[in-house]
């Protein structure tokens, strides 16, 4: 399985550009993709699983034209969107069985058969006959893991599958996920959430403001920020000045004072200590290197980013 | 591409979601409930809901259907703008819409889903309706209709309100605003472009002709078809375009492409139909239009007279192959170079042969002129034989009935039935003489003469083979091999002949040498039943009936037989201006409904057991016999003898009327004719004449729907046009009829008034006898009046065509009196009529002397007509014709052996209004005197007054009389659109509809001169307000009174309870300021109420009148000011 994206452009009524000559290439396995709100992850999403038309570029899955086969490719995809909540009036069962039979199970028993497997497997089969509105946020996008995964799908893609979980539901959605990479398909994920990509993608691509910044391994991005990541010991009376002079990756308290962990090329004169960075870290040395890059380059390219380390959670 | 499979699962989700809806299941529930209550409350026979609606056996899938579709386009509006709004607040939507499914599959997969689950509903009705068919409703179980109508009037209105709503969605993209246009768009159709342009607009199919009859379906099902296909079409298109503008990207681009090319294909075949539909319409207009150019530019031709007609008649599937020989006589002075026939235009004539070589023809249209070889010279005879087949076009007939008339829908209960005129089907034909099946001598009907139709006394035979099974009836005594072939020779000449054939079964008796005959279709007799006990009675029953009439009538039934032939419930007709005869009643013959459709009377099962409750209730043992023989009486005499032709309250053409059975031409129409060129108004002058001794009796209801009375809005007319004008005038042919009666009537009453009637009775009486089945000429007419009567018709005649001025009649309040009369004790009534117009006047006085309340109480079936035949208690009516010259005032004087019970007048042609007034007697007769008895008429030298001396009335019709409208009570009420007849001079008082203005009506009960007339409005807070404005002479003290009229509503039934009348705000202005006055008038008399005594200053005095009210209305009509 192969997805080219080739030059691909989104633009939108009203100029508002959200995809600016992406190309890059996806194969089997998981791949994350990267970016800030607004970077332009949806909208390549939406492209990707036929909601959507390219206004530049083109997409080949497995060398077909993605415009001109969405009968042959809309039946290899399955797609978890961004928002999942609200359904017909069905059952979680009958939702389920209603996506099966569109995905191509024709057969009424081996469908059920799917379908009850496919629960079971989300773990959703003990409330297979309460209405779909009904289920609980995690269930909801357990059920929304389920639609995407039922009718064995070559592709699927997910976008923010974890946003507005709790810490269990999200490390029980990673393991599913992680589960199905091993499978021979492509799966896309798209996310904010940086750990969302470290724990389960060998393959990543970052996206910013419309534009592909990065493709390649997690390791290779965070290969960049290794010597640039570090633990600042401040004092309470410090904190303010640090976090105005770099960027801050998390602050912990510690004796006398707070840890602090910020990316940067030097400390300017500040005690600190090197660290191993993570994919965190390298993300938002690489986001600050590209937004000081493009503010050298002159104050008139739009308003600039907002700092990304204020919106990456950890 | 499509998949089936795709559409199927698209569809199962989408029907399991909405019958999870609960805006679905209610409204399911309630018109599944309300349908069943409905069908048990209209088709069971255990209620007495009207007959019309059990009376056909598809009345009742139809009528769950229509209501169901009413129903289900507002909820599949709702549900189908739904669609898409669902679709976009649903997030799960686009992993639906990722899936690998073609719009096409999608949009038709949301349709079929909710297209399903309507039928489902519309099945569970069906059911319904097949449930209380059986069990409960008579009726046989027509289970094609069960079919039709979901098919015809579900389906395609369910498509398109879909497919309409989906487009809408789309393109408006907002649920509410397209829900308002949708619902706006149901309520314009249901209630204003429904019947407009052919139902063309109406997708509901509510106006659509629909009735499907048990003897041939629907009246035109191709028309019907059409009018729903053009919905179907339009729907599928709206859904195609749904599918190429679907917010989804396109799956296959052949798909896209097809759609669009199906909405332009869907679209140009739904105009197609609908320009196909119109054309056919407007094509009919042409036809007759083409048509009577053609008779006009022929109406001064001269015609060969026919003598004898002898038709041979093959009865081919939907065709009829015929010949006629006919003889004629030149009764012209000048030799005749071609005879002029008519014959529908829907037949082609394929030869005219005359003595052994073939004659030249033309054919133009209905027009056929054939060529003898030499001219007939005058009083020559010659013959020929037509040969003509094909079938009749039925846009051909009824020429001379308006396009709005003969476009108007023919309604029974709720249905649109349908019209039909003549049909020519493998198991069915009918061909009246309208349908000019037979080539008849002169043009048809020309506009430029519109009273010169032929009546010519034909000596007709005719022979008819048809498909063995069915049964031939017509004119004359009838012999056959059974196998199909049938012959007819009528004993005299006829004006006209006609035939019928059907798998007809027959049920005869002979009676004083007449045979009596019943017709039914076979499987049609739900009646035998009702009937099993007076076999042996019949003959008697029917002689009463007969004598009855005859005797009412003066005229004598002068056939040897009298055939009631049942033909399909679409079977129209209309009345012609020149005779009161339609084509339902046919020499021997007439045509009923499909097992009774439209006569009340044949409710056998309601009937029979009112009468066991009206028994029941009064404690009177009637035994089954007397039921079944009162049943009889009440439907054979009722239909055949009593009315002629009921008002129809179903339509807004105040003229229009039901089909009449009445056999009453068979007495006179069609024996004889006297009319002639100079004079062709006489026939129906004579018809009129005759049929004023019928009982009309309905104008009571007549009054509360339509204000006036046909012979009223006539005397308006009458009042600014001469009878030669109005029959002249194209746009008021359905007026002339009753101008023309009402005209004719007056005529001949004029000269009974000066003869008397036996006298009258006698003239003609011997001369239908030497005439008989012969036109009489005139001058023998005008002869046998002149040496009888002293008077001369052609002067009088003459004049009355012409003239266009009317009398006016002022009544005086009668004065009832016990005399003594001899050593007898008797009443006298004396009565003072003024006419001070400068025309002379008729009117005509009834007395009757029997107090209506106990003796024909509100009974039913025998009760009511042995009472109506014995006369009671009492002494007779007493009537008589008074004539009133220019200028007189007449006393007119009745002395009674029993106190009268109530005077009517009869104002016939004047400018009263309402013509017919029934005068308040007085409930106790004056004391015993001994005044000489006066019986008859004499001249007063004072006319009648209306207000005495010392008195001032200021009359809603005065010039001291004005009204404030005020502000409209809402908006919506504002919005909505008001009565149809607002401009008319005056209206009906609908009691059942508000009213915003004040409305003129009349009434005899109101104060009035000629005219006894009110304004009416409908009680409220008192936001309008009627002023009576005096202007005194001189001031003092003054007595005030106000004229009460309380009007109850005509429909309230026995079970009514009293009338809230509610209590009227009076202000009266005086000397010392305002009075304000609160008049109960539950409590008030009917007349003169006094308000008070006041000191009024000369000038202006006033009382106003507010419409604060808890009464229906509140009647603003005159008040009085009498000085002391």
């Amino acid at each position: 399985m192969k997805i080219s994206v080739e030059h691909l452009g989104k633009t939108y009524a009203g100029n508002s550009r959200a995809l600016d000559d992406v190309s890059f290439e996806i194969g089997s396995g998981m791949f994350g993709l990267l970016g800030p709100n607004g970077a332009g992850k949806t909208t390549l999403m939406r492209i990707l699983v036929t909601l959507m038309k390219p206004t530049a570029g083109r997409v080949l899955v497995n060398d077909l034209d993605l415009q001109r086969h969405r009968r042959e490719i809309r039946a290899m995809l399955g797609y978890l969107p961004q928002e999942f909540r609200f359904f017909a009036k069905l059952t979680t069962w009958e939702f389920l069985d209603y996506v099966a039979a569109l995905a191509g199970l024709r057969n009424a028993r081996r469908r059920s058969q799917a379908v009850g497997e496919m629960l079971e497997q989300v773990g959703l089969y003990d409330v297979r006959d309460r209405m779909a509105n009904r289920l609980s946020g995690g269930m909801k996008r357990r059920l929304g893991i389920a639609q995407a995964l039922i009718g064995d799908p070559k592709i699927v893609v997910v976008d923010e599958p974890t946003t507005g979980l709790d810490p269990e539901e999200r490390i029980r959605f990673r393991n599913l996920l992680s589960d199905m990479g091993r499978r021979e398909i492509i799966i896309i994920l798209s996310t904010h959430i940086v750990s969302d990509i470290s724990s389960t993608c060998h393959n990543m691509a970052l996206l910013d403001r419309g534009r592909l910044v990065f493709r390649g391994a997690p390791e290779q991005l965070v290969s960049l920020a290794r010597g640039r990541a570090w633990k600042i010991r401040a004092l309470e009376s410090e904190l303010d000045r640090i976090k105005a002079e770099f960027p801050v990756i998390s602050t912990v308290p510690a004796e006398d004072g707070w840890d602090v962990h910020v990316v940067a090329d030097s400390l300017n004169g500040y005690r600190g200590e090197a660290v191993e960075p993570n994919l965190e870290h390298a993300y938002v040395y690489f986001m600050e290197k590209r937004a000081g890059l493009e503010n050298m380059a002159g104050p008139g390219d739009g308003a600039g980013p907002e700092n990304p380390s204020r919106k990456a959670e950890s | 591409m499509i998949s089936i499979a795709n559409i199927l699962t698209v569809a199962r989700i989408e029907a399991k979601t909405l019958w999870r809806s609960w805006f679905f299941r209610i409204l399911s529930i309630l018109a599944v409930v309300g349908i069943g209550l409905a069908n048990f409350g209209v088709l069971s026979h255990r209620t007495f809901a009207p007959w019309e609606f059990k009376a056909v056996s598809s009345s009742i899938p139809y009528l769950n259907i229509l209501l169901l579709n009413t129903v289900q386009a507002v909820i599949a509006v709702f549900l189908a703008s739904d669609f898409l709004r669902r679709d976009r607040k649903l997030d799960t939507t686009e992993v639906v819409y990722m899936r690998s499914m073609t719009n096409a599959d999608y949009v038709a997969g949301k349709t079929t889903g909710i297209l399903a689950m309507f039928l489902l509903l519309n099945a569970a009705v069906l059911l319904i309706g097949a449930v209380f068919n059986v069990f409960f409703a008579r009726l046989p179980f027509a289970a094609q209709t069960y079919l039709y109508y979901p098919l015809l009037l579900s389906l395609p209105t369910l498509v398109f309100m879909l497919g309409l709503a989906f487009l809408l969605m789309i393109v408006i993209r907002n649920q509410a605003l397209t829900f308002i246009i949708l619902l706006g768009y149901i309520g314009t159709s249901l209630f204003y472009l429904g019947p407009r342009v052919h139902h063309l607009f109406d997708y509901i199919g509510f106006t659509a002709p629909m009735l499907h009859s048990g003897f041939t379906g629907f009246a035109d099902p191709l028309r019907l078809v059409m009018q729903r296909g053009i919905y179907l079409l339009a729907g599928l298109g709206c859904i195609a375009a749904t599918i190429a503008m679907l917010q989804r990207l396109p799956q296959s681009r052949l798909i896209t492409v097809s759609a669009r090319a199906a909405v332009f294909v869907c679209f140009a075949a739904a105009a197609a139909l609908a320009i196909g539909l119109v054309g056919m319409e407007r094509s009919g207009v042409r036809t007759r239009e083409r048509m009577r150019r053609l008779a006009d530019a022929a109406a001064a031709e001269p015609v060969a007279v026919p003598l004898s007609c002898a038709i041979d008649l093959r009865h081919a599937g939907r065709a009829i192959e015929a010949s006629a020989r006919i003889a004629v006589r030149n009764d012209g002075e000048d030799p005749l170079g071609a005879f002029l026939f008519n014959l529908n235009p829907g037949f082609t004539v394929a030869e005219v042969r005359g003595s052994g070589e073939a004659l030249a023809f033309e054919r133009e249209m209905h027009l056929l002129r054939i060529r003898p070889p030499a001219p007939l010279s005058s009083g020559g005879v010659d013959s020929f034989t037509i040969r003509w087949s094909g079938a009749v076009d039925e846009q051909a007939l009824y020429t001379d009935i308006d396009e709005r008339t003969l476009a108007a829908a023919s309604r029974i209960a709720l249905f649109n039935v349908g019209k039909r005129y003549a049909y020519i089907e493998p198991a069915f034909l009918l061909l009246t003489p309208e349908t000019q099946w037979y080539p008849a001598a002169g043009p048809g009907f020309a506009p430029s003469r519109p009273l010169a139709v032929r009546r010519d006394f034909i000596a007709f035979s005719l022979d008819v083979r048809t498909v063995p099974g069915l049964t031939a009836i017509s004119q004359g005594t009838r012999s056959g091999d059974g196998n199909g072939i049938f012959s007819f020779r009528p004993e005299d000449p006829l004006p006209m002949i006609s035939l019928a054939i059907a798998p007809y079964e027959n049920r005869s008796t002979m009676v004083d040498s007449v045979e009596y005959a019943l017709y039914t279709r076979r499987g049609h007799d739900y009646f035998s039943e009702y009937f099993s006990e007076i076999g042996d009675t019949l003959g008697a029953l029917i002689t009463d009936i007969r004598r009855d009439f005859e005797s009412t009538l003066g005229l004598e039934y002068p056939f040897p037989r009298l055939s009631l032939v049942e033909v399909p419930v679409h079977f129209s007709a209309y009345y012609h201006v020149w005779s009161v005869r339609q084509e339902t009643v046919l020499p021997e013959m007439v045509l009923l409904p499909e097992r009774g459709a439209t006569i009340r009377g044949a409710d056998f099962s309601s009937m029979s057991r009112r009468m066991e409750q009206h028994g029941r209730r009064s404690n009177m043992q009637i035994s089954e016999r007397e039921n079944q023989a009162g049943m009889f009486l009440r439907f054979i005499g009722g239909t055949l003898t009593e009315s002629f032709g009921r008002p129809r309250f179903d339509s807004d053409d105040p003229f229009s009327r039901m089909p009449s059975f009445n056999v009453f031409p068979n007495l006179l129409t069609f024996r004889t004719s006297i009319a002639s060129p100079d004079m062709p108004y006489l026939d129906m002058a004579l018809e009129g004449w005759y049929l004023s001794r019928i009982a009309d009796g309905r104008t009571r209801f007549l009054r509360f729907m339509f204000g006036l009375t046909p012979d009223e809005r006539v005397n308006l007319r009458l009042a600014e046009h001469s009878l030669r004008e109005i029959l002249a005038d194209e746009e008021a042919r359905n007026m002339a009829h009753f101008a023309l009666k009402a005209k004719g009537t007056f005529l001949l009453s004029t000269i009974e008034a000066r003869s008397g009637r036996a006298a009258l009775d006698k003239l003609f009486s011997r001369l239908f006898d030497e005439y008989r089945f012969r036109r009489i000429p005139t001058p023998v007419l005008a002869e046998a009046l002149r040496s009888e009567t002293g008077i001369d018709f052609v002067t009088l005649a003459g004049g009355w065509y012409d003239e266009t001025d009317l009398p006016g009649f002022l009544i005086s309040q009668p004065q009832l009196n016990r005399i003594l009369d001899g050593e007898r004790e008797r009443f006298q009534l004396l009565l003072a009529v003024s006419n001070p117009e400068n025309v002379d006047g008729l009117i005509h006085v009834q007395l009757r002397q029997r107090d209506l309340n106990v003796q024909l109480g509100r009974g039913f079936g025998p009760v009511r007509t042995i009472t109506m035949r014995g006369g009671g208690l009492g002494g007779e009516d007493v009537q008589r014709y008074v004539a009133i010259g220019a200028g007189e005032t007449k006393e007119i004087g009745f002395v009674l052996d029993f106190q009268p019970s109530s005077l009517e007048i009869q104002t016939l042609i004047s400018r009263n209004l309402p013509a017919v007034i029934e005068v308040d007697l007085p409930t106790e007769a004056g004391a015993l005197q001994r005044a000489q008895p006066f019986d008859g008429e004499r001249l007063l030298d004072r006319p009648v007054a209306d207000a005495g001396s010392g008195e001032i009335i200021v009359n809603n019709e005065d010039p001291g009389f004005s009204y404030s409208e005020g502000e409209s009570a809402s908006l919506l009420r504002r919005l909505l659109p008001g009565r149809a007849d607002e401009d008319e001079p005056y209206v009906g008082m609908h009691l059942w509809q508000a009213v915003n203005r004040w409305l003129p009506t009349v009434n005899a009960k109101f104060h009035g001169g000629y005219v006894r007339s009110a304004r009416f409005t409908s009680g409220g807070r008192g936001e309008r307000v009627a002023s009576f404005t005096a202007e005194l002479d001189a001031g003092g003290r003054y007595d005030i009174y106000f004229h009460v009229s309380k009007i109850a509503s005509p429909w309230r039934g026995r079970r009514g309870g009293e009338e809230n009348y509610g209590r009227n705000h009076l202000r009266v202005q005086h000397d010392d300021g305002v009075e304000e006055i609160e008049l109960d008038l539950n409590t008030a008399e009917d007349g003169w109420n006094y308000l008070g005594s006041y000191y009024l200053s000369p000038g202006a005095a006033r009382v106003e009148l507010s419409n604060r009210s808890d009464g229906r209305v509140v009647i603003a009509d005159a008040v009085k000011w009498v000085r002391r």
